[in-house]
């Protein structure tokens, strides 16, 4: 696999673009860049023995684009409570890097830190490692599956009312 | 004086007639009174025996605050003991779950076979030799344990009252679920832990009786077409010793944005309805799935045609709940029937779910107001009137078989029912 410095930065772009709308909550456009047949699932992390296939994972969410669009639209309801009135959201997102490149396929791995406020005292941010699948389309890409694993084996934060 | 604000707390806790004191969510005297009298003497769920299928295998729990080990022996024998380590006090097992025929701990290195036997202690000889007697000695056995049709039970009280007792009629309801898995029951997908911020009491609600929230709280759920329009006939069904059950007529998600994958689950429960009534009565046609139960005082399900899922809520301060949660498959369905059903009920319920997540933002509201409002020495009388004095027989309703009270439009009075039975736990009636 060779990457150029050129992909590597048209993906880190793209990883911050999405971030940014979704921050922004562009929801209607980040749902622009996924693929139809779009796959999501969120996972946390069991505390058992240590074993060399990694950490066991627990499935809190496994989404094709349909569910996706409902959750979005549900946000554009008058009774989407867990965000309205809207929560402050900052993304950072890091630690990219393209882990393979088949056809026009990348497998990109980062990390994404995650701060809400939701204008009480409940410090909640979100730590969490994620695999995606990339493709290059023709108007430039389009995000095709997202696995996210939240580093926690008890989640803290109140809900995942937001998109990771 | 803690003691006379208790008293004052439990003066103006009168369920029977819809009138429950705001403090019983937020002060700390209450819940450490819960504990010492509803989690010590209740009988308390604890899991399934499909998680420990094989001898070896364990998971680890607690039983209110108390930290306990559930495994099953080399033996096959199920065990429950508390996760401590006898010389100083250590947590033995530290994972949530595994297998293994010893539990080592890591202080000094006491060994106990899974049957609960001290059988190694570092160093022995000289010094213990005279002054420790390892035969007499083992991990903490929990007194009670009891296995029902698949699922694993018990209490820390020296003499609790009989289990039969304590399920009351809500066995018949149990029986239903249970039996219809036929021993094929499975825990899919494991449990996820998630810490909210609320007392354990307030989310079980919406399981034992609040169905009230759901046409506004989940509005949401139909505007994007996941549910039909929210009934007004949703009956509140009390089975007593403060357990309590909400039965939706007809199975509200049914036609609401289906799944072929779940045919086959569907089928099962279809099937299940007529071997069922045949066995219990006729009321089994009326009400079958029936929606979100408790049983007292923190073992929660939601019994749907899409899901099964249950819930634990354990305490974990007066205004902080772990939940444990998961769902129930038919072991020998095909495997993309049970992450269909998985997918389902993930959109729904659980941190990420379009349902429970509002249910979550609300909690940790009532939680963070509540706490402002009583350091202003304010205590409200919260109104648990609805339907007062208008429950009937259930078999009047429901038909042939079924036990209870049955109360409808989203009556409360099966909250009257736990918060009763609450109460003469912390009097010291029960
Ligand atoms: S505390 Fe466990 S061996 Fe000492
Ligand atoms: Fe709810």
């Amino acid at each position: 696999m060779s990457v150029s410095y050129d992909e590597y930065m048209e993906i880190l772009s793209f990883l911050y673009k999405e971030a940014m709308l979704l921050d922004d909550k562009k929801y209607k456009e980040w749902l622009s860049l996924l693929t139809e047949d779009f796959e999501y699932k969120i996972f946390l992390v069991d505390f058992v023995p240590y074993t060399n296939e990694g950490p066991k994972l627990i499935t809190i969410l496994d989404e094709d684009r349909k569910a996706m669009e409902r959750r979005i639209n549900r946000l554009y309801t008058e009774y989407a409570w867990a965000e309205d009135p809207q929560s402050h959201t900052l993304r950072v997102i890091s630690n990219v890097m393209i882990e393979s490149k088949v056809d026009n396929v990348y497998n990109v791995r980062s990390y994404l830190v995650l701060h809400r406020d939701r204008g009480d005292l409940k410090d909640e941010v979100f730590y969490a490692k994620r695999n995606d699948k990339i493709v290059k389309v023709n108007e430039g890409y389009k995000l095709s599956k997202r696995d996210v694993i939240i580093m926690e084996s008890i989640l803290r934060e109140r809900n995942v009312s937001l998109i990771l | 004086m803690p003691n006379n604000k208790i008293e004052d707390i439990l003066k103006s806790f009168n369920p029977e007639k819809g009138e429950v004191p705001f403090s019983l969510f937020i002060d700390n005297e209450i819940y450490e009174l819960e504990l010492a009298t509803v989690f010590k003497k209740s009988w308390l769920f604890l899991g399934f025996e499909n998680m420990i299928k094989y001898p070896g295998d364990y998971f680890t729990t607690t039983m209110g605050e108390v930290p306990v080990i559930v495994t099953r022996d080399q033996n096959n024998q199920v065990r429950v003991f508390l996760n401590f380590c006898i010389h100083k006090g250590m947590k033995l097992c530290r994972a949530t779950q595994g297998n293994s025929q010893f539990f080592r701990c890591p202080y000094h290195g006491w060994t106990y076979s899974n049957d609960g036997k001290l059988v190694g202690v570092p160093y022995y000889e000289p010094a213990y030799v005279n002054n420790l007697d390892i035969e007499k000695q083992g991990l903490i056995a929990v007194p009670n344990v009891k296995l029902y049709k698949g699922t694993i039970w018990a209490s820390l009280a020296e003499k609790p009252k009989p289990f039969d007792d304590f399920l009351g009629d809500m066995k018949l309801y149990l029986d239903l679920i249970f039996d219809m898995f036929e021993g094929n029951m499975e825990v899919y997908g494991g449990i996820h832990r998630w810490l909210l911020p609320v007392n354990w009491k307030i989310p079980l609600e919406n399981f034992a009786g609040d169905a009230y929230h759901a046409p506004f709280t989940h509005a949401s759920a139909v505007s994007i077409g996941l549910r039909g329009a929210y009934g007004n006939n949703v009956r509140i069904l009390y089975p007593g010793e403060g357990h309590g059950i909400v039965s939706v007529p007809g199975g509200l998600a049914r036609k609401a944005v289906d799944i072929d994958a779940l045919t086959p689950f569907r089928d099962r429960l279809s099937k299940a309805v007529e071997t069922l009534s045949q066995k219990y009565g006729e009321f089994v046609k009326n009400m079958f799935p029936f929606g979100p139960l408790n049983v007292f005082p923190n073992f929660s399900m939601h019994f749907t045609w899409n899901y099964i899922i249950f819930r634990v809520w354990h305490p974990r301060g007066p205004t902080l709940t772990e939940l444990q949660g998961g769902i129930l498959v038919f072991s020998d369905m095909p495997e993309e029937t049970k992450r269909q059903i998985l997918r389902r009920a993930l959109h729904e319920f659980g941190p990420a779910g379009v349902l429970e997540q509002d249910d979550a933002e609300v909690w940790s509201k009532i939680s963070e107001n509540g706490v402002s409002i009583r350091k202003g020495s304010i205590d409200p009388k919260l109104i648990y009137t609805r339907g007062l004095g208008m429950d009937v027989e259930a078999e009047k309703v429901l038909g042939k078989g079924a036990k209870g009270r049955i109360g409808e439009y989203y009556s409360d009075v099966s909250l009257r029912g736990f918060y009763s039975t609450l109460k003469k736990y912390l009097t010291g009636e029960e």
